[in-house]
């Protein structure tokens, strides 16, 4: 930051700082007030839940579809959540070619270390039979345009997403041999929701 | 208006996919009814006042039925009484759903003008969508959106009245659910269930007869209990999930169910996808309601509970609700127990209407009936009718509406009466509706397609075809043929070369893809022949006129032309479309004649000798290749000019010129055969006949031991280099005898497409050719169409089309096709069976027969003289059989009483009659005569008494 402040004028430094003396920013926030948000869910109808935020220029749409498939050997008893972030050209002009790729992949790997915490998400809650199969969420995170508190967005849409995520009510039957057999409600008012509670959002804070 | 439907559905790997379809709401969708002022409509379809007498409805009404009403009654809706209909898009959807020949049915209600049946697309109607509600299940929902497509119609008819000056029309809403009755009454609609409104009907009051015995929901229960026997006879089917689970592990089998003919107590289930492998099953409880050709699901026994098929003839006769079963022979016999099983459930019931005969009740004024199948492997079916009494006598359709657990027999309905047993026309209808043979009047649609008349080839025809009307074509075919499709021509060559051509129709020139006419050809498969009727593929003007290859008009063929050495070792072949004019159509005994008749030495009998002569040679190498020559009798009627009845019968005589003609098409067949599969290796039409798997020569063999003769079975050629030594010269007809048994234990030929199985299986095994297909009878058979298309875009003369180059479409097209052939074959037997009995009306005839087959209660006799074989019993049919002098031996296959033994191959003289004790179900009766048996054989009658053969012959019809 320093290296940045070296090239401001005189004026231009003093302005900053008295902003902070005073707190008070140049479009009329303090200091640590967060930008207007704008969340909007259920946005794409054929995904299991989904979400829109806006935040300044910041705009993030996010997807979340759930499969069936199997759990990992090590945690027989948890369903699984995948993250795939994709910051698109559209975005910011850094992000064309391979530019974004980088920070696709940190902000996913900030997401997946979120939700590997148990306290986040009850991921047993999406077990459907025990070492046998379970719910993957795959959660979609399109970066539309990046105008800063990347990670505070991107944490939030999913947040939203997940609340809005409705899962079919599965109904597991075992036949006399033990074969397990999987059937679906038919009625599509009959889902299941997540509790998002503990889901952690980001805040990033800059320091002048 | 734009909404949105979403469901969830699980793919067929076990996933879930949500599915999300637009759904549009439109407010130009009208009502249908002529007696609405305000929607705009070109035709209303619907009545402006529909006239029905009821006495529940005594006013102008129409009907909404909901969707079990549809699937269950539709004998009903079919009726001409029952018009101004209006089927709600949900109803429709629901029964497409649920099956396919009832929504058939609705939809060819829908298309007839008569029957003012409207489709309404409720669901995208802005006034009458509604979104499922949250907990309501499918049912109760389709339910909810049918009430409130009667309100709004009811309302809609109410308020848009053509001014005032119609009469006010209603909307009757037809349901059996009880709960959607209340709640539409509750909501002031009319609501009726079907039994209700069709007894209300006091113009027609036969069209009770025809609702269909559905048990009400869960109200069975009770009745059950209230029936007189109160007795449950047969084990629970298990619920489609527990079914689909089982075949899933391996637990349960699933098949085809084929009933036995020949004893109602037996039947076999063929596994799908493995054809080969059958399980048997016997006795009631182990049938458990299954009905022939529906797929089950099926539980292997235990291999200590393993049957045998007791080798017994037994019909159900008796018309009592006892259980009792006859003995069917001691399970102890181990060593020939085959793999058995028993049914657990029904995946599809395949039930069609069947036609058959009402059993005399011994009460009168009763309303419960028997009904007896005309086909021996449909059980009895229990209908209600009140109209027993103009019943008698007559053919009738009954339809199967389901089978209680507490029913010996299944119950049905009456649909309609078809006329007099034993009436020709009846009984004919009969067996075209029996072999779902498709014998309706050809549409309007599909004459159009056909060329205007009179035809005649213009410059343009000309130019792109081969001119060969210079040549000596003629054809050669059956007496009173009408429909010739071939025709040949031979030459000699400067260089000493022959030239030989086969000239088939070109009915593919007529019959252009995916017309009306090629459609209704395609489903159609092929020409059935009856004794006295043709059902033809194509209509008659291109069967019997324009496609005809008749002689001395100038036609379109479709060429195939070869050289040959006078060895007939083919050196080129060549396809062509051409223009040929036949010199003369002959029959087989006038080709004959011509070659015989020295004097005559025109370029046609020339032809003629030629041709025969290298027919000679193919035949003969043919044969030295392994083709089996096998045995069928064939008979012919000569059939009464006027009354059309059978005066006469004989034998079919074959003559050199019947193998001189076959032997050209087959030539033809398989040099077309190389020239498609080289174009098209993988959607390639051909015909294939698989080799039997060798236990299907056990009887052969077998029968061959008991007379010490040893047959030979590793490969066709080894069969009938053996079947051409097996001669006794004591028993001259011994030889044919084999033949015709080895005849049964033959595999189907099929039609398939080459691109679904591997080269291996395009053998013929008849034929002894590695490749076969048909292409040179297209105006009686579709999959020659198929294969001059094939062959025309291979030279260049046609175009192709996706349809023909699809190897599915294809191999679906050949399913069909195999069917409908298997088909026309059994119509064709039954018709000469009919008119055998027809022969055998007031007559006693005494002829000479063989014994085929050995039973444990029967053996079955082959008259030649006639071409039929018959059953005599010799115990009674519960198999106890103390009164009966015979003795069965199962070892040697023989019946034995006293010094009388009885076995294959015996001569016996046996006695024909047609029993007309029994005027519902006549048959012919066969008795034993010769060798004579005290107090079971019928003595000979008088000679006087025997029939005496009409010396004129006279023309079949």
């Amino acid at each position: 930051m320093s290296s940045t402040l070296g090239v401001l004028s005189d004026a231009e430094r003093l302005f900053i700082v008295h902003g902070v003396q005073d707190d008070l920013r140049s479009d009329g926030r303090a200091c640590e007030d967060y930008r207007h948000v704008e969340v909007e869910t259920d946005v794409v109808s054929n995904t299991s839940g989904s979400a829109r935020l806006r935040l300044g220029n910041t705009d993030i749409l996010v997807g979340v579809k759930a499969e069936m498939g199997e759990p990992d050997p090590g945690r027989p008893k948890e369903g699984k959540l995948e993250f795939f972030v994709d910051c698109s050209a559209n975005a910011s002009p850094e992000f064309e070619g391979r530019g974004g790729e980088e920070l696709a992949i940190e902000v996913s790997n900030a997401l997946q270390r979120i939700f590997s915490s148990k306290s986040t998400l009850d991921l047993t809650a999406l077990c459907i039979i025990p070492a046998g199969q379970c719910w993957v969420l795959f959660v979609d995170v399109l970066v539309l345009e990046c105008g800063g508190n990347l990670f505070d967005a991107v944490s939030l849409a999913v947040k939203a997403a997940l609340f809005s995520t409705r899962l079919p009510t599965v109904i597991v039957t075992a036949d006399d041999e033990g074969q397990q057999e999987i059937e679906l409600s038919d009625d599509p008012y009959d889902v299941k929701r997540l509790d998002v509670d503990n889901v952690p959002l980001i805040v990033t804070l800059s320091k002048v | 208006m734009l909404k949105s439907k979403t469901f969830v559905k699980k793919t067929r790997k076990g996933g879930v996919l949500k599915v999300v379809r637009e759904h549009y709401l439109r407010d130009d969708i009208w009502c249908g009814s002529a007696a609405c002022g305000q929607c705009p409509q070109d035709k209303p379809v619907l009545e402006s006042d529909p006239e029905i007498d009821s006495s529940l409805c005594g006013f102008p009404h129409y009907l909404i039925p909901d969707t079990n009403v549809v699937l269950h009654q539709m004998d009903v809706l079919a009726d001409s009484a029952i018009r101004n209909v209006i089927v709600l898009q949900t109803v429709q959807q629901e029964v497409r759903h649920r099956s396919g020949t009832t929504y058939q049915r609705l939809r060819d209600q829908s298309n007839n003008p008569d029957k003012n049946f409207y489709v309404f697309t409720n669901e995208h109607h802005r006034e009458t969508y509604t979104e499922r509600e949250q907990g309501e299940s499918s049912n109760d929902y389709n339910d909810r959106v049918i009430r409130i497509a009667t309100r709004w119609y009811n309302k809609h008819l109410q308020e848009n009245r053509k001014d005032g000056e119609a009469p006010k029309v209603k909307v009757v809403l037809l349901t059996n659910d009880r709960e959607n009755r209340e709640k539409a009454q509750k909501e002031g609609l009319l609501a009726y269930t079907v039994h209700q409104y069709v007894k209300s009907l006091t113009g027609n009051p036969e069209l009770v007869d025809r609702l269909a015995q559905v048990d009400m929901g869960e109200s069975t229960d009770s009745d059950i209990k209230n029936e007189a026997t109160g007795r449950v006879l047969f084990p629970e089917h298990l619920p489609l999930s527990q079914l689909q689970t089982g075949i899933k592990s391996g637990r349960f089998l699933q098949g085809s169910f084929m009933a036995s003919r020949e004893n109602y107590l037996e039947a076999n289930v063929l596994v799908h996808g493995d054809e080969s492998r059958s399980i048997f099953i016997q006795g009631h409880a182990h049938l458990n309601r299954s009905v022939n050709e529906d797929a089950v699901a099926v539980e292997m026994l235990p291999e200590d509970q393993w049957k045998c098929p007791s080798s017994m003839v037994l019909q159900d006769k008796d018309g009592d609700e006892e259980t009792s079963e006859p003995d069917l022979g001691s399970p102890k016999v181990r060593s020939n127990a085959i793999p058995s099983g028993r049914v657990v459930g029904v995946i599809k019931r395949n039930w069609r209407p069947y036609c058959g005969v009402l059993q005399p009740s011994g009460i009168k004024e009763a309303t419960r009936h028997l009904f007896m199948p005309a086909e021996r492997k449909i059980p009895k079916i229990r209908i209600e009718t009140r109209q027993a009494e103009t019943l008698q006598g007559q053919r009738i359709v009954v339809s199967i509406d389901g089978w209680p657990r507490n029913s010996r027999y299944p119950k049905g309905h009456f649909v309609r009466k078809l006329g007099e047993v034993g009436d020709k026309d009846t009984e004919n209808e009969v067996l075209l509706l029996e072999h779902d043979v498709p014998h309706q009047p050809f549409s309007q649609a599909v004459l159009n397609c056909l060329p205007s008349t009179p035809w005649g080839i213009t410059k343009e025809d000309l130019a792109c075809r081969q001119d060969l009307r210079d040549l000596p074509i003629c054809s050669v075919d059956p007496p009173g043929c009408t429909d010739i499709d071939d025709a040949l021509h031979y030459l000699e060559k400067p260089n000493g070369n022959v030239e030989v051509g086969v000239h088939i129709a070109d009915v593919t020139h007529f019959i252009r893809p995916n017309t009306p006419l090629d459609q209704e050809a395609a489903n159609r498969g092929n020409t059935v022949y009856l004794c006295d009727k043709r059902i033809d593929m194509v209509p008659e003007l291109l069967s019997s006129n324009i496609c005809s290859l008749r002689g001395k008009e100038e036609r379109f063929a479709f060429s195939c032309i070869w050289e040959m050495t006078k060895n007939a070792e083919i050196v080129a072949t060549r396809f062509c479309k051409s223009v040929i004019c036949s010199k003369a159509a002959m029959t087989y005994a006038e080709a004959q004649m011509r070659i015989d008749d020295k004097n005559r030495n025109d370029a046609v009998t020339f032809g003629l000798r030629g041709l025969n002569a290298l027919a000679k040679i193919l035949k003969k190498r043919r044969i030295d290749a392994g083709a089996l020559t096998l045995a069928s009798i064939e008979v012919r009627f000569h059939v009464d000019s006027e009354t059309h009845d059978p005066i006469d019968l004989e034998t079919k005589e074959l003559r050199e010129t019947n193998s001189m003609v076959e032997e050209f098409m087959l030539l033809a067949n398989i040099s077309v055969a190389k020239k498609i599969l080289s174009d098209f290796p993988s959607c390639a039409m051909l015909r294939r006949h698989p080799q039997p798997p060798p236990s299907n020569y056990d009887i052969l063999i077998k029968a061959g031991k008991s007379k010490g003769v040893d047959i030979e079975t590793d490969t066709s050629k080894s069969l009938a280099v053996s079947l051409d030594q097996a001669t006794i010269p004591s028993e001259p007809y011994f030889n044919t005898l084999l033949r015709i048994i080895s005849t049964r234990c033959m595999m189907q030929a099929l039609y398939f497409c080459s691109g679904t199985l591997p080269e291996s299986d395009f053998f013929h095994y008849g034929l002894a050719t590695p490749i076969y297909t048909h292409f040179t009878s297209p105006i009686r058979r579709y999959s020659d169409i198929i294969v001059h298309r094939l062959l025309a875009v291979s030279i260049n003369a046609d175009k192709s089309f996706p349809d023909l180059l699809d190897k599915y479409k294809s191999q679906a097209l050949c399913n069909n096709l195999n069917f409908r052939h298997k088909m026309a074959q059994y119509a064709g037997r039954a018709s000469v069976e009919l008119h055998t009995q027809l022969f055998f009306k007031n007559k006693v005839t005494e002829e000479e027969g063989f014994v085929l087959f050995v039973r444990k209660n029967a053996v079955q006799v082959l008259i030649p003289k006639f071409g039929f074989e018959g059953t005599i019993f010799l115990k009674s049919q519960d198999g106890r059989g103390e009164d009966s002098p015979f003795v069965f031996n199962e070892e040697e296959s023989s019946q034995t009483a006293g010094e009388v033994k009885l076995r294959m191959f015996d001569r016996v003289v046996v006695q024909i009659t047609v029993e007309t004790s029994h005027i519902q179900h006549q048959k012919l009766r066969i008795r034993l005569v010769k060798p004579e048996v005290p107090g079971f054989s019928v003595p000979p009658v008088e000679a006087s008494d025997k029939i005496s053969q009409p010396p004129v012959k006279k023309v079949k019809t």
